[in-house]
């Protein structure tokens, strides 16, 4: 028998096609959700900003404070979730100090979030820790609103 | 013997007088009968004129004008000599084989006068020439006599300075020596950072390394054409020699984790420099023939900093071990360390001067950043500038200028390069193409 | 017997004669006075280390630049690793070309020696020879720093005056960092003025409370220095000495520096030193120079000091001491 286009296949191809398409922009549509409120699941974009990549120190500490702590704890959280994530932990000082202190002020601050991954279970061979000491701040002006927020530490995705 | 008795009493006479003479040539060459005591005077910079050099053809041409010119700037620049103008000169030239006239002179009240000559000798160098003369008291001081290359003129008109400035305040000179610096270009959020050398007086630029990496802290060997400087290369900062010359760089030591703060010792056969280890820094000290590593320092803190005594037998430090940044004091071969800092607020940068007799430093106190110097055991503590922010104080090779940077601040704002006398005057910007920061002052060049 | 007494009054009067033009009258005024003079019996010894010293007039310092304008080639070692291209400096093996500036040998050492023999100082004052009693009130200077006892005569060392009033305001220098505030020269303060941070505030110098009068030479009553004579030789001498700025160890740099002057209160010949703290010390020569420019620049000072006491001033003696003022 020839192939006829009968009017009922041309029916279900039609509802087929439309069933499709709707399944595609219902996708579209989780796609776009998802793009407002998180980013894909497992990409630096997400560990970046829902997690949140950085902790904050006070003047010349490398304590970690409580918020720090529980920002560092969601990266831990991160991390054992997607393990293929190698990482750099950079460690920073505000400018406030003299040069040589301050690299070795930015590599102790690294060094305090490289021991609580460690303590929680992440195994060093994921993670490198640097300092940038005051040489690379991310705000410019010259008061406290912009040195505390160089006073940082920053967990880096390598690959990401 | 009819004259006995008078030749006698001749001389019987003869010796009593002459007696008398000399208490009396005694009493009057003993003491003028006043006696004034000058126990004030006024600090001032030297008067001095220094006229065009004259040339090879006998009268001024560039090359000679130009040496004159160098001299003149480097004794204006140490804030110790004034020079005349010489629009008010009334001989505008003196050859250095006349003697001058000094009533030509006396009227511009200069104590001192520099004539000189450059001329070029058979085989293709230059020769400059120079003497010195005492305006007030009309007399011949010193002269002398230099042979260069033609392209380093510059360096015969700044051997002449210092030789001037030598014979004048009878300090050793310090014009005939280089900076090495850190020049900064770019954002603030992503400077770029090129290692530079230049002449003291800001001649002569040139860059050492293109600013791929970050480059920190470089230091002078005080016997090789050759700088110890901090890097961030392939992951992680460390310690890298450069021949100036050549450019060659060669990584010191292979170390795990992160070194930085390099400082060579006296005899330039070891580096001194801090290793990371964890969230603390230790000093060690490298020869750099054995590449034998010997650690100095052994305490849960950051020790940084070091530098050498001239002697090469202490090396002071900066440490937080006590809680804050104070300036340490240990032996070369390490060991027990005394605190020296004292004052309120935080010290770093420690420099032990070219002369042994004080240490300069960084102090952070009331928001505001210093420049200081003190003994080596801590006491006389001067601050010599204070502001915003300073930073990283080098010494000039006599031990009498200090260089450090000082940034402006602002977004857009970044250091510079100063010096200041070491008694706190003078103090002046030192111009380089771009933001500069770390400077180290090399020896005398010659 | 008749020729043997001509001869013998011949002698006589020749020698007399000899003695009395040889040596002037004004030398025996001088041995007269010694006991009233405030100073230290010298002994032979130190005048010849005195004499010798006005010879030379120059420190012996380590290195002595000649006179000789004779230039010497300087070897500044040329740095071995450089060879591309830059730097070498080489120094000529002592040529000593040129002319030397054909006076200059001579003229460069001040000639000291001369101006001692024609002094003319007792002419003006012939008359005045009355006893001067005590040279009293001199015996108590008051040295702010240095303790002396008050010792009548002999004194172990000169007077010390302190600087009683404040000199003019010193030339400071020009580029100043903005935080001193201070716009007067206060010798006490400048270890606070050097140190940025606020001055301690300094005390004045002990003013001198009593006239300084140092007796007189051949014991007038009425020849006696007046402090505002001796005040006005110090400040003038404050504006004219630029002590070496270079200092360290200002306890080596204490010159005394002896000038004649004529009755016009100018210059008789050069100053020469007479006293050098340590001669050794490579700063002496600078600080010797210094000195000596700083008295030549100052001459003359007939406008300040008194006719009637040239007698007393006729030869003075600085002594420059920059210890107080650099903080020792």
């Amino acid at each position: 028998m020839p192939f006829s286009l009968s009017l009922g296949r041309i029916l279900a191809a039609a509802m087929i096609a439309a069933a499709l398409a709707a399944g595609g922009c219902a996708n579209q549509q989780k796609d776009l959700q998802a793009g407002l409120g998180a980013a894909t699941p497992g990409s630096p974009q997400e560990f970046q900003v829902s997690v949140g990549d950085r902790v904050f120190f006070e003047t010349d500490s490398s304590s970690l404070t409580g918020q720090a702590q529980a920002t560092l704890g969601k990266q831990v959280q991160w991390l054992m979730q997607y393990s293929q994530y190698s990482f750099t932990v950079e460690g920073h000082a505000d400018e406030r100090g003299t040069r040589e202190y301050n690299l070795a002020l930015g590599a102790r601050r690294a060094s305090a979030v490289r021991d609580f991954f460690i303590a929680k279970g992440i195994p060093s061979a994921r993670m490198r820790t640097v300092s940038y000491g005051k040489e690379r701040p991310v705000a410019v002006c010259d008061d406290i609103s912009c040195w505390s927020q160089n006073r940082r530490a920053v967990t880096v995705l390598d690959g990401g | 013997m009819k004259f006995a008795k008078p030749v006698s009493l001749l001389i019987r006479v003869g010796l009593l007088s002459a007696a008398v003479i000399l208490m009396v040539g005694i009493a009057g060459k003993a003491m003028a009968q006043l006696r004034v005591d000058i126990t004030q005077g006024t600090i001032q910079p030297m008067p001095i004129a220094i006229p065009a050099f004259v040339g090879a053809a006998g009268s001024v041409d560039e090359l000679s004008q130009n040496v004159a010119q160098v001299i003149t700037a480097d004794l204006k620049r140490s804030g110790l000599f004034a020079p005349a103008d010489p629009a008010a000169f009334i001989d505008p030239v003196v050859p250095p084989s006349a003697t001058p006239n000094f009533n030509n002179w006396k009227p511009l009240n200069v104590q001192a006068l520099v004539s000189g000559a450059v001329s070029t000798t058979g085989d293709g160098r230059i020769m400059a020439e120079y003497r010195l003369w005492d305006v007030v008291s009309g007399q011949y001081l010193v002269g002398k006599q230099f042979f260069a290359s033609p392209d380093n003129w510059r360096r015969l008109a700044h051997i002449i300075a210092d030789s001037i400035y030598e014979r004048l305040t009878g300090e050793k000179g310090y014009f005939d020596s280089r900076i090495a610096f850190v020049d900064e270009t770019g954002s603030k959020q992503e400077r770029v950072k090129r290692l530079a050398i230049m002449d003291q007086d800001g001649a002569n630029v040139r860059m050492l390394t293109n600013g791929e990496d970050l480059v920190l802290t470089p230091r002078f060997s005080p016997s090789r054409q050759e700088l110890a400087y901090a890097t961030l290369a392939n992951g992680d900062w460390h310690v890298y020699l450069l021949n100036i010359e050549t450019g060659q760089q060669e990584r010191i030591g292979n170390f795990p984790n992160m070194a930085f703060s390099p400082r060579f010792s006296p005899d330039g056969q070891q580096v001194i420099l801090s290793l990371q280890q964890g969230g603390n820094a230790n000093i060690y000290k490298m020869d750099l023939r054995t590449k034998q590593m010997t650690r100095l320092t052994d305490s849960p803190s950051i020790d940084t900093a070091p530098s050498f005594a001239p002697d090469g037998t202490q090396i002071v430090f900066e440490s937080d071990r006590g809680g804050e940044q104070q300036i340490y004091v240990m032996s070369a071969g390490g060991g027990a360390a005394q605190r020296i800092s004292f004052g309120t607020g935080r010290y770093g940068t420690p420099v032990w001067s070219p002369r042994g007799d004080y240490i300069a430093f960084t102090k952070q106190e009331g928001g505001q950043f210093k420049i200081g110097v003190m003994k080596p055991d801590g006491s006389g503590e001067r601050i010599l500038t204070g502001g915003f922010h300073n930073e990283g104080p080098t010494w000039s090779p006599n031990g009498r200028v200090l260089m450090f940077f000082r940034d402006t601040g602002g977004a857009s704002g970044g250091p510079q390069l100063w010096s200041v006398d070491i008694t706190g005057y003078n103090e002046q910007i030192v111009p380089t193409p771009s933001f500069a920061s770390d400077p180290a002052w090399s020896p005398l060049l010659g | 017997m008749r020729a043997g007494l001509t001869v013998s009054i011949v002698a006589h009067a020749a020698i007399l004669g000899i003695g009395f033009i040889a040596f002037p009258e004004a030398r025996t005024l001088q041995a007269a006075n010694i006991e009233a003079l405030p100073v230290d019996l010298v002994t032979a010894a130190d005048v010849t280390d005195l004499l010798q010293g006005d010879k030379k007039s120059e420190v012996p310092p380590k290195e002595t630049p000649q006179p000789k304008p004779v230039v010497q080639a300087e070897t500044p070692a040329p740095a071995p690793a450089e060879k591309p291209a830059p730097k070498p400096i080489e120094a000529a093996p002592a040529p000593s070309p040129p002319p030397a500036p054909p006076p200059a040998p001579e003229p460069p050492k001040p000639e000291p020696p001369k101006p001692e023999p024609p002094k003319p100082a007792p002419e003006p004052k012939p008359a005045e020879v009355a006893a001067l009693p005590d040279p009293t009130p001199a015996e108590e200077p008051q040295p702010a720093a240095v303790p002396e006892p008050a010792i009548p005569r002999p004194r172990p060392t000169p007077p010390k005056q302190v600087a009683a009033p404040k000199p003019a305001p010193a030339h400071r220098p020009t580029e100043i960092a903005p935080e001193k505030p201070k716009p007067e020269f206060n010798p006490d303060d400048i270890a606070a003025l050097l140190n940025k941070q606020e001055p301690a505030g300094g005390g004045d110098p002990v003013p001198a409370t009593e006239p300084q009068t140092l007796g007189s030479i051949d014991g007038h009553a009425g020849a006696a220095m007046t402090q505002s004579e001796i005040d006005a030789l110090k400040s003038r001498l404050y504006r004219c000495w630029n002590p070496p700025v270079a200092v360290r160890e200002a306890a080596a740099l204490v010159i005394e520096v002896r000038i004649t002057l004529l009755p016009d209160g100018s210059l008789s010949g050069q100053p020469t030193i007479v006293g050098v703290g340590q001669a050794s010390d490579p700063l002496a020569q600078v600080a010797a120079e210094a000195a000596i420019r700083a008295v030549v620049q100052c001459a003359p000072f007939g406008d300040i000091l008194k006719p009637e006491n040239y007698v007393l001033w006729n030869q003075i003696d600085f002594v420059f001491d920059p210890r107080e003022m650099l903080g020792g």
